[in-house]
């Protein structure tokens, strides 16, 4: 069994067009996924998987990722690694020899190690998931190798050499002496214990700031050069290791290093979130379009971003029977209602690239696309023109939609006569119906939802109870009247039952 | 070798003066006693209140305190002696313009040798004040001086006076090093500096090299003193450590001091005055408390007239103080929040005798007269207020409230107050509680462990500015009349 890849089985992708990425701000959680990334990978989150087998090959990657002590592992092991890939670009950029090779040695000492610590760990772990088992056992058999073996013993040699050489140094003005270390006594541990008697005091404690570059100064370098000539030894050892050992790095050890930086950096990108109390699951996967439901999910682009605030924002759910297909979304401005049709685009998407979605349970199926229609903003036309415009975009959508098709319809005709509207918006109802398509659709036009039983009307809500929470439920909800001086104390926790609480928890 | 003159075995925490701290120091009137007591001295100022707003808790410390003041009441000399020789070394030491100057290591090294150099002379002068210190019976000084004379023998003083003079590197400098990461020198060790002329014997003998950096290469020479720094990082940060630590003793050495020399002051003040103090004792039991001839101290600090003291006999949670408008109640409140709090800081207490129990921590919410806000603005600043009190009360706290929720009508204000006291009362937090409501005072009359204080009113309806145990009284004369028509029908 060979190691192919940890992100697909047989490499079947599809791209969405960008407005579709604009509209439901995946470029922003794109954008947000490969700053944090090692290595560039937004590639890999602009192709969606068009096959059940790829996406639940990457979901079981993702499940072995998700386990604490696994997860553990591969961080150091990405971290180690990127210290391997940092040391040999330093190696490349110096001039000078005894660093040049230095850098390389540190490296190589490095990649030995950080390959030894992840096969020991992970040998006795149990793995699900084909493509880290492939993996698992391609490094069995490296680690194995001859050609493994002879790097790691010619660099710990080598290194070990390098460690026992010791020298003194004297500087008188402007002379300076090296030789070979002599017993000479040290000074520091006299003063130390004579001072320390005076020391009852936390104090702060200095701190020097040395900023060391890796550029050495003419006189480390001449100091280093005679500490060479003084041990010869050593210092030939370094040269031979350089010359036969130049490129150590195996491909597919750099491959996988590459492809683990998706996982973990879309886990790294949600922690933050989940910090905040919210979930994130994998989805059940349908091969067509049937029934579908979510749990406390919630838009990704907006979590994320108040998350940096330390605010959490509210979840929805909703369950799609199978048979109904328009989610029709009314209700007041600010209710959230533009979120909630992102959000339901972004489920497709994310779990479609074999990853982890917001919510605690879902059951979603492969689409073939994602459409969006936003209003444009940007665009400043005359009425005819922008509804034109619009009404192209729809025809463009209705004509290649099929019945494994996501459409997420946004404020469409808004600017038009309301009677117009209604007319074509029932008219785009109707076609979408027929075309077998799941389709949210936020308007303004409640009475919508008696074009076709399909449709299940959803309502916004503005929050009454907690302004400061800028995000809604898409649910009706009841506020109750109580006199305004309890409701005030209940607002500070000051009621007898909230201070019973307190108290205890305080006490 | 450490002061710790206000607590066995720390220093006092310098804690941010919050909204809790200056309501309590402003509504009881501390900061008028503070004033007085630090003769317009910041630092002092500072300490006293710091002291005031961080109540000692534990029964050994407050002994152990008030040993001190004690001390310092009989033998004030000495702790002036002290207070002087500490402000001459923080002086000495904005003097010292160079020193800490110099950023790196070498620099660093040098200025605090030489400022090592002056300690030594001040410590000496501290053990010559120690050694004839007069008048001292407590734990805390006795302890201060056997240290000195553990500490600063004259051996040591000797070895140190030694080591200081091989610190003073001049052009010469010799170290140990390795080859580290990524082949940087590295592990630098400071090695002892030989003789001028058997450094040249080492270095010719076997098989050593050297070379000279060029008189006009500025490049080498400043990489030379960089790797000098390196080498004298740790060197630099030990007796920068050993420096501070001693300015750090003679700059606590100074406050605590100077919170003695505050507290005798206002002693005196007391005594000039025509007034009296006592000792606190300690009542081990919660709730207890019995003290005799109470006075406000704050109160001494502003009037003339002669102030009415009180007596108290308390073994409840909560104490209603009720009655007559300007008879004397907040004047009550706050002269039992002072006692308290000095009792708690270690010192005497503004009384003939008081015997109390220890409050884990005292708070006070006082109706504010300046708020002209909205009425709901002002309830909702009240609850404010009252949510960082629970958010930091304890069992056994003391709370001193003073008309609280009187922003908003009686019956509104009256549940409040109500649900509040009872989760507190569950909570054996303590609260002395200033009201004019009757709603309020009377919601609790079937309770048990609550104690209602009345002002007094002589028989022609002069107050007496006394507060006597008793029960509330309506204002409602409707109600009196009520009952007083319809007797025994209830």
């Amino acid at each position: 069994m060979t190691f192919n890849s940890l992100l697909t089985a047989t490499g079947k992708t599809v791209k969405e067009n960008e407005d579709t990425i604009k509209d439901l701000r995946v470029d922003l959680i794109i954008d947000g996924i490969s700053r944090l990334s090692r290595e560039p990978i937004g590639d890999i989150l602009f192709d969606r998987l068009t096959k059940k087998k790829d996406i639940l090959y990457r979901q079981k990657i993702l499940k072995d990722i998700q386990k604490p002590e696994f997860l553990k592992i591969l961080k150091k092991f990405s971290q180690n690694f990127e210290k391997v890939k940092n040391y040999i670009e330093l190696s490349s950029k110096s001039s000078f020899e005894i660093t040049l090779k230095g850098w390389h040695l540190e490296a190589a000492l490095n990649y030995i190690n950080s390959l030894e610590e992840f096969y020991s760990a992970v040998s006795n772990l149990k793995i699900e998931s084909e493509g880290f088992n492939e993996f698992k056992d391609f490094l069995k058999s490296y680690i194995a190798s001859n050609e493994f073996k002879t790097l790691k013993e010619e660099a710990i040699f080598t290194k070990n050499q390098l460690n026992e050489i010791k020298a003194i140094v004297n500087i008188k003005e402007n002379k300076i002496y090296v030789n070979n270390f002599n017993n000479e006594k040290r000074l520091d541990n006299d003063i130390k214990k004579a001072l320390s008697k005076l020391v009852y005091y936390e104090v702060e404690k200095l701190d020097f700031e040395i900023i060391e570059s890796h550029i050495l100064s003419n006189v480390e370098e001449k100091i280093l050069e005679l500490i060479k000539k003084l041990n010869y030894e050593p210092f030939t050892a370094l040269s031979d290791f350089y010359k036969k050992h130049r490129d150590f790095i195996e491909k597919t050890v750099e491959q996988f290093y590459k492809e683990i930086q998706f996982f973990l950096t879309f886990l790294e990108y949600i922690e933050p979130i989940k910090k905040m109390g919210l979930s994130f699951c994998f989805p059940e996967i349908a091969e067509g379009n049937g029934e579908v439901y979510f749990k406390d999910s919630f838009d990704l682009a907006l979590a994320k971003q108040q998350s940096e605030k330390g605010k959490r924002i509210i979840t929805n759910d909703l369950h799609v029977n199978k048979g109904e297909k328009i989610l029709l979304v009314t209700g007041p401005n600010q209710g959230g209602k533009t979120t909630f049709a992102r959000m339901f685009g972004q489920l497709f998407y994310f779990a479609t690239l074999g990853l982890m979605i917001p919510g605690v349970e879902a059951k979603l199926f492969v689409c073939d696309h994602i459409y969006t229609h936003f209003e444009k903003e940007e665009k400043v036309q005359s009425k005819k023109g922008k509804l034109e415009d619009e009404l192209a975009r729809a025809k463009a959508i209705l004509d290649k939609a099929t019945d494994k098709s996501i459409i997420v319809l946004n404020e469409i005709f808004s600017a038009t006569a309301l009677e117009d509207a209604y007319f074509l918006a029932e008219f785009l109802i109707k076609k979408i119906v027929n075309i077998g398509a799941i389709a949210v659709f936020v308007t303004f036009m409640h009475k919508l939802y008696r074009v076709d039983n399909s449709i299940i009307p959803l309502t916004s809500n503005v929050e009454t109870e907690n302004p400061a929470i800028r995000t809604f439920k898409i649910t009706r909800r009841e506020t109750k009247g109580r006199s305004f001086a309890i409701y005030l104390a209940e607002k500070y926790r000051l009621t007898y039952d909230c201070l019973k609480e307190r108290l205890k928890d305080e006490s | 070798m450490r002061v710790n003159l206000l607590y066995k075995d720390k220093n006092l925490k310098k804690i941010e003066i919050g909204e809790l701290e200056r309501n309590l120091l402003q509504d009881l009137g501390l900061d008028i006693v503070i004033n007085s007591m630090s003769n317009g001295e910041e630092l002092s100022k500072e300490i006293i209140t710091q002291v005031l707003v961080q109540p000692l808790t534990e029964e050994n410390e407050i002994v152990y305190r008030q040993e001190i003041v004690q001390d310092a009441i009989e033998n004030i000399d000495l702790f002036k002696k002290l207070n002087k020789l500490a402000d001459d070394v923080i002086e000495s030491k904005k003097k010292s313009l160079f020193w800490m100057m110099n950023k790196k290591p070498s620099g660093v090294l040098f200025s605090n040798v030489r400022m090592m150099e002056t300690l030594i002379e001040y410590l000496l002068e501290l053990k010559k004040i120690l050694e004839n210190p007069g008048y001292v019976t407590s734990e805390g000084l006795k302890t201060l001086i056997e240290n000195t004379r553990k500490i600063l023998t004259q051996d040591y003083i000797d070895q140190l006076k030694q080591l200081l003079k091989i610190l003073e590197f001049k052009e010469i400098i010799t170290f140990s090093t390795k080859i580290g990461h990524a082949n940087r020198l590295s592990e630098f060790v400071l090695r002892l500096k030989e003789e001028k002329g058997s450094i040249l014997k080492i270095f010719s003998k076997d098989k050593g090299y050297s070379f000279v950096i060029d008189e006009r290469d500025e490049a080498g020479f400043r990489a030379l003193s960089e790797i000098k720094d390196k080498v004298l990082i740790d060197i630099a940060k030990l007796v920068h450590e050993a420096v501070s630590s001693i300015l750090r003793f003679f700059e606590i050495l100074k406050e605590e001091t100077s919170f003695y020399i505050a507290v005798h002051h206002l002693h005196e003040t007391i005594k000039d005055k025509g007034y009296w103090s006592c000792f606190p004792k300690i009542n081990k039991f919660f709730p207890n408390r019995v003290i005799k001839d109470l006075y406000d101290l704050s109160l001494m600090f502003v009037t003339k007239e002669k102030i009415i003291p009180n007596n108290l006999q308390e073994k409840d949670f909560i104490t209603f103080i009720v009655g007559a408008n300007q008879g004397g109640k907040t004047t009550f409140l706050r002269s039992l929040g002072i006692a308290q709090t000095m009792f708690q800081a270690g010192l005497f207490v503004p009384a003939k005798s008081f015997d109390s129990h220890i409050n884990s921590s005292l708070f006070t919410h006082f109706k504010k007269e300046e708020d002209v806000n909205l009425e709901s603005g002002k309830l909702d600043d009240e609850l404010k207020r009252m949510d960082e009190i629970v958010k930091r009360v304890r069992p056994q706290a003391l709370i001193l409230q003073n008309e609280s929720f009187a922003s908003t009508n009686e019956q509104e204000g009256s549940e409040i107050a109500t649900q509040i006291l009872t989760a507190f009362k569950e909570n054996s937090i303590e609260t002395f509680y200033v009201t004019h409501m009757y709603t309020l005072a009377k919601a609790f009359i079937d309770s048990q462990n609550v104690n209602y204080l009345v002002v007094e009113v002589d028989d022609n309806g002069k107050r007496t500015f006394k507060v006597k145990p008793g029960k509330p009284q309506s204002t409602s004369f409707g109600k009196d009349l009520f009952y007083k028509v319809f007797d025994g029908v209830t």
